[in-house]
Order: C-alpha cells, then structure tokens, then sequence
C-alpha cells in the first residue's frame, strides 16, 4: 500500500465528499473540489477518471447518462448506500491521521 | 461479453470526450479561438487513450481491487525478504527442511500404506500360508493337495489361486535371457482382477496336466524385450527348451504381490498325484461377501483338521499337530510390520518439522520485532485490522510457499535415492514416486504453517500505538513464553545429540567395515551370472567343457588376467550347506552342514584369494584326481593345530568318495565384512565318480580378472559367449568392489538416514539457539546500551548474553547424553566394531553440539556488544 495508497485514498474521499450534495458529472466533480478547496486543489483529469472507475467498479458510486446543461449527453455520477458510508469512514480516518500528523509537527 | 466491454469503453471515449468539450468551451469563454481551445483542452487533458486504458482496467477486477493490492503485498514481502537476506535464508532453509523431509517420509507411508494393494477390491484378498513345526521360521506356502482340498472344501472363499516363481530360460529371435516365470492357476487372473492389455490369460482348459505351453507376458517384460509389438502373441518362443506360443500381455503395472514375474505360464497341478508334502504354492483367495478374515481362518482351522483323514501318508497325525494353516489379509502380508515402522518414522518427521516451524516462528518474531513499528503506523494511519492481516499472512505464506517449493524439490531427490537404496525391508517400494498427493501435502503445510505465520506477529501489531511510543522496545515476552522458548532449545540441543551420537556410531561402523580384509581382492573383478539348460548341458562333462571352453576364450581377450566359473561368490551369495564328514579311520561321525562350492580352476587366482598349498589347473581338473580347497577356520576345526593338506573329506556322501585337502585358503569373509571368516570348501566341477556326486553345477557365476574397463570387457564377453552357444544368459553384471559396496548397504543406508536427519537436527538446535538468543539480546537493547553508557565493556556484554544461553544449552546435552545411553542400544544391529554405549563417541558427540550450540549463540551476543550507547538516550 504505502504511499499510493495515500494518495488514492485522499483523491477518493476528495470525489466521494464532492458527490454528497448530490450527481455530478466528471467535469463538475473537478470543479466542485478545485472551488471547494480555493483553488489549492487542482485535480489532474488523468487521475480523476480512473478514480471515478474504480470507485464505480467497487459499487461506492453509481451512475447514469443525462442531459448536461449545455444539452449534451454527460455521464452523471452519485454516491451510494456503500459510498455513503466510505465517505463517513474515510472522513473519520483523515481527521485522525492529520490530527496525528500536525501533533508530530507541534512538537518537532 | 465482448459487447458489454465494447460498449464500455464507448462510453469512457464519450465521457473523456465530453469533459475535453467541457474544458474547451470553459477557455473560449475565456476568449480563446474554438480551435485553439480545443487543441489547449486537449493538452490539458493528457494522453486521452491513456486514461481510458487505465479507466477501462477498473473494471477488469470486479468489486475492488482484490488482485491488484494481493500483487501489492506480494511485492511489499518479496521485497522486504530480499532486504533482509541472511535471516530469509535462513528462515527458507529451516522451513525446506523440514517440508521436504516430512514430504519424503509421506511419500513413503502414502504409497506403502495408505495406498491400497494394486488389486480389485485388494481389502478382500486373503494369503494363505503354512507354519510347520520345526520350520517356524519362515511361513511356508500350501502343497498341490492343501490346495485343492482347501479350494473345493471351503465355505467362506468366492475364489483361489495359486503359484510358484522360479528362473528360467527365455530363448527367442533375440537370443536368451534369464527372466523370472510364475507358474501359475488359471483362477489366479480372476482372484486378484488382473487386465490385459493384449490377448488372453491362461484358460482353465490349458491349466489341466499336459495341457499345451502357453506364455503371458508381464507389461513390463513385453516392453523391454519387444519393444512393446503387439505382434508379439502367437509367437512361439523357448521356456527352459520347452516351445512356448505367447498368447496374451498384462495389463501395465501389474505383478504378484511380494514377487515379480516377466512372464506367467500354468502351472499345472494334478489333482490325481499322489499328495505329497512339500509347501512351495503362493495361495492367494478371495472372501465371499460379508465374511471376515476370522471366519476364514476358523474354516481353515476346520480343513486342516481334514488333512490327516484325507492324506494319510503325506499329513499324519504327528506332523499335523504342529501345523496350521494361516489367512492374513493380503495387505497385512505384504507390509506386515512397515507400516508401524513407517508412522513412527512420518510422527518423528512431524515433531521434527515442528520443531523446524516453531524455529522458524522465533526468527520471524526477531525479523518483525523490526517491523512492528511499520505495522503500527499503518494501523495508526487507518489501515484496517484485515488488511493488515491480510499483508501479514501474504508474506508468511510466500515464504512458505518458496520453503515447500524446495522442500518438494528435496522430498524428490530424498524418496529417490531411498527407492535406488532399496532401504532394507520396506516393501512396495517400486510403487514409491512423488505424486499429486505428496504435492499436496507439501502445499497443505506451506498454507498452514504460512498462515500461523502470518498471524503470529499481529498479537504484537495489536497495541496500535504503543510502539509509536518508544516504551513498546521495553515491555519483555511474559516469562511463560521464554520458559517455552528454553525449553524448546534445550530440547533441540537434546535431539541433536542423540541424533549426533547415533550417526557418528553408524560412521565409526561404516569405516571399520570399509577397514575389514574381505580375503579377496575386489578391483579389477567383473563378476556376472549364467545358467545352463538342462536339456543341453546333461552331464557334469558337458558342463566342465562349456566352462573350460569359455574361461579359455576370455581369458585370450586383451587385459584379462584370470577367468574362472563358481556357483557362489564371495558376499554376493554364498549359500547352502552340505553335511561332510573327514576320513577318519574307525569312528561313526555325524556329519556337519559345511558350506561347499564347485568351482573351475582360475576361482583363486581371479578372487585373488590367499591360498597356502597347491591350486587345480585344468589338467589336473580333468584328470579328477579329487583334490578340494579348505577355508583355515574349518580346517582348524577338523585338525587343530595341524597340517591338513593331503587329510582328506568328503561332503554329498558318508564316503568312500573322499577328496584330499590340497590347499588351505586364508581370511576368508564371505558371508558379509561384519560376519566371521567362512568355513567352507571348495570343489572342482568333476566330480572323481559320478555316483554319489554333487549336482550339475548349471545355474553359475563367472569371475574375471582384468584390466580393462568392465563395459567394454562384458561386450566382448558376450560376443565369445554367443559363439560358443547362443542361448545361454547372462545377468547380474556387476564389479565385486559394487559387490562389497552393496554387501554394506544396510550399514550406509542406515548411516545415509540417520546422519540426514541429524544434521537437520543440529541445523535446527543451531538455528533455535540462534533465534532464541538473538530475540532476548534484542529484547535487551535498550538495557544493554544503558550497561554499555555506564561503562560495560562489550566483552562482559557478550558474557552476560551467552550466559544466559549456557545454561539450557548445558541441560539439553546431559538430556540428550542421558537419552543416548539409553537408545543407541537399538543400533546394536547395525553396529560394528563399536559399541552402542562408546563413550568417547558419545563425548564427540557433546563436544560438537556444544560447540555448535555456543557458536550459536555467540553470534547474536557479539551483535548486541556492539550496541551504541547512544541507543539509551532515545530509550
């Protein structure tokens, strides 16, 4: 695991808290987390998508093709009951990790 | 399938499409030109194939990412064994060991005893055999009567049959061999269920006194002379001079239980001779449904009390009284007391591999003493209990898996250097081969032990945050667990020793054989078998001919010294006893049962044998002028203290026919190196008057003295053989130092196994006390750096850490002298010029444990000595 793990791990909680306030297409879903996070979060399309896949592929999302707002035929994504409670799962391990992580360095 | 994956990566080109449309519309609002947004969004976007490729693999494992992180974590272990490589050798080493020889020894008891007998239903097979008094010591078979009387007389038996095996001659188109013929019942094929692969068996029509002479051959025997051609049947071919028409082959695989036949033809039995007492017939029967071998035995307890009624003269009452005819399950026959043997061998094996594992356990626990505080941080940083474990027991069993890997290679080798050994006594041993079950065994104790692996470092992982914490180093195993671990080293070193004192009793035996004067010089001595039909050679004058005619022809080939034809030779056979009694004026004398052999002239010189006195040439052989050679241990038994030559005996007759002594040969072991010198006689072949004379001496070996290499010398042997007479075969070849070597097998086979299994037993202590020591020196780190800051020299560092070993290592060995004292006892067998209870052995033995034992744990002790003392500040 290790580092990627991290790193997946991070960019799949960042997909799944986008999705909470409901269906997003891919292109929302990056820029929800880049407004979300003012800009200091620049999501990399070439890592979002197979994110999006893979969180698909483990039954954490699910989605369906709509019509975008510009009447365009987009692929819509939403959490599911699984993904919902990855998200609560996942928050809870951030909070404590980077708890943990700015205790080390209050006292390096 | 194909569409559904088709349609999805149409979807993923949709979908990447719309978000480049996306992004280009986004920087043409921002004033760029259509097409340069577009190729900007593009740039932007990356490689657009890519993604998809790596979207479209998502999929590839439904629900999650089961084998990527599976090839992850193999990874991660293959990776963190190569990291530490001594320990992971180490480690492989120990687990392949004990895998492979606990595999081997499974091999062994599945084939032997757990695999059923290659018959139908072989758990209804009933052996049928005789204890006669007076002759107890071996089982003897049934007579041609006991046979039919049982066979028509019985009441629990759904079938019989019955045979014999002897040696004969097989003459055919591609010359004569020496093979083994069963003479067999036409029922036999029946009883044990026996396919054929080609043709018929006997019939019962042609198994009738006088019936025609057919032959089957056994599969194997079909392949090696012939090759395998199915035109082979109805061919006629020479059994012993008698034409013979081939009329079927047996099925692949099968022979006679305990024997082994290359063809089978009937035997023949007349029911209407006169009964007579002579037990030679193999019976073999089937149980009727539902009977019980009790019940047979009762039923033949109730015939044999028939016998006397129904054959008077053949079982008078006298000789019926001693006599019972017994029923063994056929499988009871054949492996009989192997099988006890066998599980007692598999049940060391397994405490051995425990031993092995639990030693493997302690070294793993040292290597992850290292990383528990990775283990921890990922615990801490939410990876979950599972998945930890699941990480765990990947890398335990990836080590057990390359440890079963080579343990299986070694298992291999092992079972097949014991099948080429023939280990004395263990029947079946043909059938032994590594199968899938060994396979699986050895796969069924890498998931096990992999697994227990794995698991066992996660009681540590447990305490999440502790090792975070630098106090986690401090908190030392509960004293229960160390009393465990010494006492499993104690008694590692105790195995050891008693394994190390039997082997080095076994060496000492080997070399004191290997030191005994056999009394003959074996290089340069090729030695091989013939036989001669009876039809041919009838008289002891044709014999002597065809043997002076041969040993002259080989004796003119280049590089042969001497050439000489015996019907015993030295430790390969020297059987058979005959009485003889000495010429003495005037006094009754019982004879008594000497050994005698007929040899030709040359027998001496080609043995290099030391002879005081005169040796027969040819001349004097043919002019039977009656003179015969004395082993020393037997002339001083007849004429202690006294010259014999010209004293005279007589062996085959109680005289007149007496043969005087011409020589006296020296130092004779012919019986094994181990046994005394033989006393024995040595004959000619011509007998001075046929009357009264030893038989035709046709069933021989041929000794040759040369100096030149055996292969070719046996090639140009036969070529001289097969101008003198065609049909006559040849076997056994073999060198006499092969002789002497296989004279000593049951000593190298036992030295071969027990030495093994004590090397993997010291192998085993020396990495226990290793594993031990280096656990509790690690264990004492943070102590020892603060002993090294206060001023402790590491050579008292060293002392304090090899001190704490010395004690067990010292109570192991007085177990394991005490243990030895007390078991080698059942060696005295094998022994030789040693005895079982040699102290001295006994004290190399401790020395060598002891020393390996302390090396082992002076290495880890040295490691902790040179512990920094700055370690104690961060403790």
């Amino acid at each position: 695991m290790g580092r990627d793990d991290l790193l997946h791990g991070t960019l799949d909680l960042l997909v799944l808290r986008a999705l909470a306030s409901g269906t997003l297409h891919g292109y929302q879903i990056a820029t929800r987390i880049q407004e979300s996070s003012k800009d200091v979060l620049r999501v990399e399309e070439g890592a979002l998508y197979p994110a999006l896949h893979r969180l698909e592929a483990q039954g954490l999302l699910a989605s369906n093709w709509g019509t975008s707002d510009n009447n365009r035929q987009a692929k819509y994504y939403r959490l599911t009951r699984a993904g919902r409670s990855e998200l609560d799962v996942a928050s809870e391990r951030w909070t404590r990790l980077s708890a943990a992580v700015a205790r080390v360095l209050r006292k390096a | 399938m194909r569409r559904r994956v088709g349609r999805r990566d149409d979807e993923i080109d949709r979908e990447l499409r719309f978000h480049i449309e996306m992004r280009a519309r986004e920087l043409e609002g921002a004033g760029l030109s259509p097409d340069k947004a577009r190729r900007e969004a593009e740039r932007m976007f990356g490689r657009q194939s890519r993604v998809a490729a790596v979207c479209a693999r998502a999929w590839r494992h439904p629900k999650g990412t089961f084998m990527r992180s599976l090839f992850h974590d193999l990874r991660d272990a293959g990776r963190g064994f190569v990291r530490q490589p001594a320990i992971t050798t180490l480690m492989c080493v120990t687990l392949a060991l004990g895998i492979g020889a606990t595999t081997a020894i499974y091999t062994l008891v599945d084939a032997v005893v757990l695999r059923p007998l290659p018959y139908e239903a072989s758990d209804r097979l009933v052996w049928l055999q005789s204890r006669i008094k007076g002759f107890e010591a071996r089982p003897w078979g049934a007579s041609a009567a006991g046979y039919f009387h049982f066979r028509e007389r019985n009441e629990t038996l759904a079938g019989m049959g019955a045979f014999f095996v002897r040696e004969v001659n097989l003459v055919d188109a591609a010359g004569p061999e020496r093979v083994t013929a069963a003479s067999a019942t036409a029922s036999l094929r029946e009883v044990l269920g026996a396919a054929l692969a080609l043709g018929r068996w006997i019939s019962p029509e042609e198994d009738v006194p006088n019936g025609p002479a057919v032959a089957v051959f056994s599969h194997e025997a079909w392949q090696r002379r012939y090759g395998g051609d199915p035109d082979v049947i109805g061919r006629m071919v020479s059994l012993d001079g008698v034409s013979t028409e081939v009329i079927g082959v047996l099925a692949e695989g099968f022979d006679l239980p305990l024997d082994s036949a290359d063809v089978y033809r009937p035997v023949r039995l007349n029911p209407a001779t006169r009964a007579v007492n002579a037990h030679y017939l193999s019976v073999i029967a089937r149980m009727k449904p539902g009977v019980e071998i009790e019940q047979v035995q009762g039923d033949l307890r109730r015939l044999d009390g028939q016998l006397t009624e129904r054959f008077p003269n053949a079982y008078p009452s006298s000789f019926v009284a001693g006599f019972a005819t017994q029923a063994l399950t056929l499988r009871n026959r054949v492996i009989g007391s192997a099988s006890r043997t066998l599980w007692l061998l598999l049940g060391a094996m397994a405490i051995v591999l425990l031993t092995a594992f639990i030693n493997v356990a302690n070294l793993y626990l040292v290597r992850s003493e290292a990383r528990r505080r990775e283990l921890s941080i990922r615990a801490a940083l939410g990876a979950s209990r599972g998945r930890i474990a699941r990480q765990s027991i990947t890398e335990g069993v990836l080590l057990t898996s390359v440890a079963a890997a080579v343990g299986l290679a070694l298992a291999s080798a092992g079972v097949k250097l014991l099948v080429a050994a023939e280990a004395a006594d263990i029947p079946r041993l043909a059938e032994v081969t590594i199968r899938w079950s060994s396979v699986a065994f050895a796969a069924l104790l890498a998931a096990v032990s992999g697994i227990a692996l794995g698991l066992f470092p996660l009681r540590h992982a447990r305490a999440d945050a502790s090792a975070l914490r630098e106090e986690g180093r401090s908190t030392t195993a509960s004293r229960g667990q160390q009393a465990v671990r010494r006492l499993l080293v104690g008694g590692e070193v105790a195995l050891a020793l008693v394994l190390l004192a039997s082997a080095l009793l076994l060496v000492q035996s080997f070399a004191r054989l290997r030191g005994v004067a056999p009394g003959f010089d074996a290089s340069g001595v090729l030695t091989f078998d013939l036989s001669l039909s009876p039809d041919r050679y009838a008289s002891h004058e044709d014999v002597a001919r065809f043997y002076r005619d041969l040993t002259t022809r080989v004796e003119a080939l280049p590089g042969v010294d001497r050439a000489a034809v015996s019907t015993e030779v030295p430790l390969v056979s020297w059987r058979g006893c005959s009485a003889t009694y000495v010429e003495r004026p005037a006094e009754g004398q019982q004879g008594r049962c000497v050994g005698v052999v007929n040899a030709t002239p040359g027998f001496a010189e080609a043995l290099g044998l030391r002879v005081a006195g005169t040796l027969p040439d040819w001349t004097s052989h043919d002019a039977r002028r009656g003179t015969v050679l004395i082993t020393r241990p037997l002339a001083e038994r007849y004429w202690p203290g006294e010259n014999p030559i010209g004293r005279r005996v007589t062996s085959y007759a109680d005289g007149p026919a007496f043969y005087a002594i011409s020589g006296v040969v020296e130092g004779l072991r012919a019986e094994g190196l181990d046994g005394p010198e033989v006393e024995s006689l040595i004959y000619p072949v011509l007998p001075m008057e046929t009357r009264n004379a030893w038989p035709q001496p046709r069933q021989t070996s041929v000794l040759v003295r040369s100096t030149v290499d055996p292969e070719s010398l046996i090639r140009a042997i036969r070529r001289e053989l097969a101008s003198l007479d065609p049909e006559v075969p040849i076997g056994n070849v073999m060198t006499m130092e092969q002789a002497v070597a296989r004279s000593m097998a049951h000593v190298t086979f036992a030295m071969a196994l027990i030495g093994i299994v004590a090397m993997l037993a010291l192998t085993l202590s020396l990495i226990g006390v290793y594993g031990v020591v280096s656990y509790l020196a690690d264990r004492r780190r943070s102590e020892i750096a603060i002993r090294m800051a206060l001023g402790a020299s590491p050579h008292s560092v060293r002392q304090l850490i090899v001190g704490q070993s010395v004690t067990v290592i010292a109570a192991g060995i007085a177990i394991g002298g005490a243990l030895s004292l007390a078991t080698t006892k059942a060696l005295a067998s094998m022994l030789f010029g040693v005895e079982p209870r040699d102290l001295p052995t006994l004290g190399l033995a401790m020395i060598l444990v002891s020393a390996t034992a302390l090396v082992a744990a002076w290495l880890p002790a040295t490691r902790a000595a040179r512990i920094s003392p700055i370690e104690a500040l961060r403790g």
